[in-house]
């Protein structure tokens, strides 16, 4: 009866040594786990704010573009176009009633949307054109126009005119942007 | 007391008599000194002995303790393979008759029972630690091969109790208990005693090795394979309050739980610390992701900052409309040179544009003017002109193909020429 009691004993302790060292390797193993996930937690969050970084580096980029164009939305039609070229401040006129415009095209850089309208328009259909009373004023309105970025042409061609020289703007176009 | 003793002693020669059996002693002629077997002068070693390890073989020894453990010995404790119940001794828990690994392995159910002087368990005072020699014997018998006897006791006065534990390969085959003569009054009684069991022994297993130990008195003896142990074969003994000796298992039922406790403790600590890594790694990547910068953007997917880049780039990419326009003017400036011209088309084209074929288009720069007809040769005037517009745009013109008409008093010429000498 003892004899068994002891061996008996002896085969739990053993037991509950080996239940023991589950429990101690099952939480190592858990342990583990839970810290493989906490990494790869942390590899996220990494991620995020690595992109913040990234943002906070383009933050001035992204000032800039809204600082450079105009919101589509704020343009509703032709004449408000016209205005928004502001040609009086360069010393320059157009006739607004004969602009037309083709539809917008979106600007694309190495496959992505930039979200940028390009508007291109002219006085008959090839050319936009503006007047200016002599040509130094002609040349310096479209030097002044020739800086903003919001504005491309490709060509211009000078002409003298009847009254007052003008010039013929090739490849003319505002960018907007779409929101 | 006597009685007790008494009943004891009939117990013991009964054992015998079944162990081993009763044998004249024989004498052998080999005389063997071993190594620990060099000093006869067994009490003064006695003595230092006692310094380190206290053997107590009575009740009235056990009173006499003055260091704070004390090792069983001899006549207080009772050692068989059967159940020994005599009165006044009291069962300890059994031993096995092998080492435990062995007892593991071959799931044998043999037991070495144990017990001890009463007076001693009940009446000793609690703060002292014992230990029982006879487990000392039985692991020294554990490790050994063949056939071995370790003989185990101590004197007094009047006896000398010796325990005789014969090993088979490792295994306990028998015990055996003697009274005979006290070592420390009757010496050669003693001696002779001694020399009597070990001839006894090899009645029946006549290659047995027999170990002697300490506390029990060295003699000179003729019988060969015989060693003296010293007290270091105690040195391994693991010293308790005789509660637990006697088998209270608080102690070894508190183990068990302790470790699973332990295991459990440790398990939670290792998920909780796991858990809170986890936690606070969500808790980090929420933080990250709930800026409203990163909201308004759609989260970091998507590749919004992709695009933002691009717009970068196409917000720093070369314009030729500045440089068109410059032309113009440099153009124009330079036609001011010429006297009474008048222009009739200044044509400037993107350098970089694509090429074309249509005529207004062809090069950089066309100018067409008209002058009045200075009466040389159209050519010669058209060179002069030439000379003065290229000298004021810095660029190379030359005169387009037909590129003179006549006109009533005025003549009508066309310059044309690339930026970048193209």
């Amino acid at each position: 009866m003892e004899n068994k009691t002891q061996s008996s004993n002896f085969l739990t302790y053993l037991l509950l040594l080996v239940i023991a060292t589950i429990v101690v390797l099952g939480g190592i193993n858990a342990s583990n786990a839970l810290a493989k996930k906490a990494k790869e937690q942390a590899e996220q969050t990494d991620k995020v704010n690595r992109w913040k970084q990234s943002y906070k580096a383009l933050e001035g980029t992204m000032q800039d573009w809204t600082k450079t164009y105009k919101a589509a939305s704020t343009v509703p039609d032709v004449r408000a176009i016209a205005g928004l070229l502001n040609l009086q401040e360069y010393g320059l006129t157009t006739d607004p009633d004969s602009i037309v415009m083709t539809e917008p095209s979106q600007i694309e850089r190495n496959g992505l949307k930039l979200d940028l309208s390009k508007i291109c328009f002219g006085v008959g259909s090839e050319y936009f054109v503006v007047r200016a009373p002599t040509y130094a004023k002609l040349l310096e309105g479209l030097q002044l126009m020739a800086k903003r970025p919001d504005i491309h042409f490709g060509s211009i061609i000078i002409e003298s005119g009847t009254t007052y020289p003008y010039a013929k703007m090739g490849d003319f176009c505002v960018y907007l942007r779409n929101e | 007391m006597f009685g007790k003793k008494k009943s004891k002693e009939s117990l013991l020669s009964a054992t015998k008599d079944t162990l081993i059996g009763k044998s004249e002693p024989k004498a052998t002629k080999q005389k063997v000194a071993t190594p620990k077997a060099k000093s006869t002068k067994t009490t003064t070693k006695r003595k230092e002995n006692d310094q380190s390890l206290q053997f107590v073989s009575s009740y009235n020894e056990a009173l006499a303790i003055k260091s704070n453990r004390a090792i069983l010995i001899g006549a207080c404790v009772l050692v068989a393979l059967k159940e020994p119940k005599i009165r006044g001794f009291s069962a300890l828990p059994p031993r096995k008759p092998m080492s435990m690994l062995r007892s593991l392995r071959t799931r044998s159910n043999e037991q070495v029972h144990v017990a001890v002087d009463e007076e001693i368990l009940s009446k000793t005072p609690k703060k002292i630690d014992f230990a029982l020699a006879i487990d000392a014997y039985l692991q020294f018998g554990f490790t050994t091969k063949d056939d071995v006897a370790v003989i185990g006791g101590m004197a007094d006065e009047s006896n000398t109790n010796i325990n005789i534990f014969v090993f088979s390969d490792g295994i306990l085959t028998s015990t055996l208990e003697q009274n005979i003569p006290s070592a420390l009054t009757k010496f050669s009684a003693y001696s002779e005693q001694m020399s009597t069991t070990i001839s006894d022994l090899r009645m029946s297993k006549p290659d047995i090795k027999v170990y002697i130990a300490q506390p029990l008195v060295q003699f000179e003896t003729t019988q060969s394979d015989v060693e003296f142990l010293g007290t270091e074969i105690y040195k391994s003994l693991k010293y308790a309050s005789l509660a637990i000796l006697s088998g209270a298992k608080s102690k070894n039922n508190l183990l068990p739980i302790a470790v699973v406790l332990g295991s459990l403790v440790c398990y939670g600590g290792l998920i909780a610390k796991g858990w809170s890594e986890f936690q606070s790694s969500i808790a980090d990547y929420e933080i990250a992701m709930n800026d409203p910068v990163v909201k308004a953007n759609g989260g970091v997917g998507g590749g919004f900052l992709d695009k933002v880049q691009q717009r970068r780039f196409f917000l720093e990419e070369k314009r030729a409309q500045p440089e068109i326009a410059a032309r113009a003017r440099i153009a124009i400036d330079a036609v001011a040179k010429i006297p009474d011209v008048r222009i009739i088309q200044i044509s400037v084209q993107d350098p970089s544009r694509k090429p074309s074929t249509s005529d207004q288009d062809q090069f950089d720069l066309r100018v067409q003017i008209s002058v009045p007809n200075s009466g040389q040769i159209g050519l010669d005037q058209g060179k002069e002109i030439l000379n003065v517009l290229s000298a004021h745009t810095g660029m190379s013109l030359h005169m387009a193909r037909q590129g003179m008409k006549e006109a009533e008093k005025r003549r009508l010429y066309t310059f044309e020429g690339n930026l970048n000498g193209k």
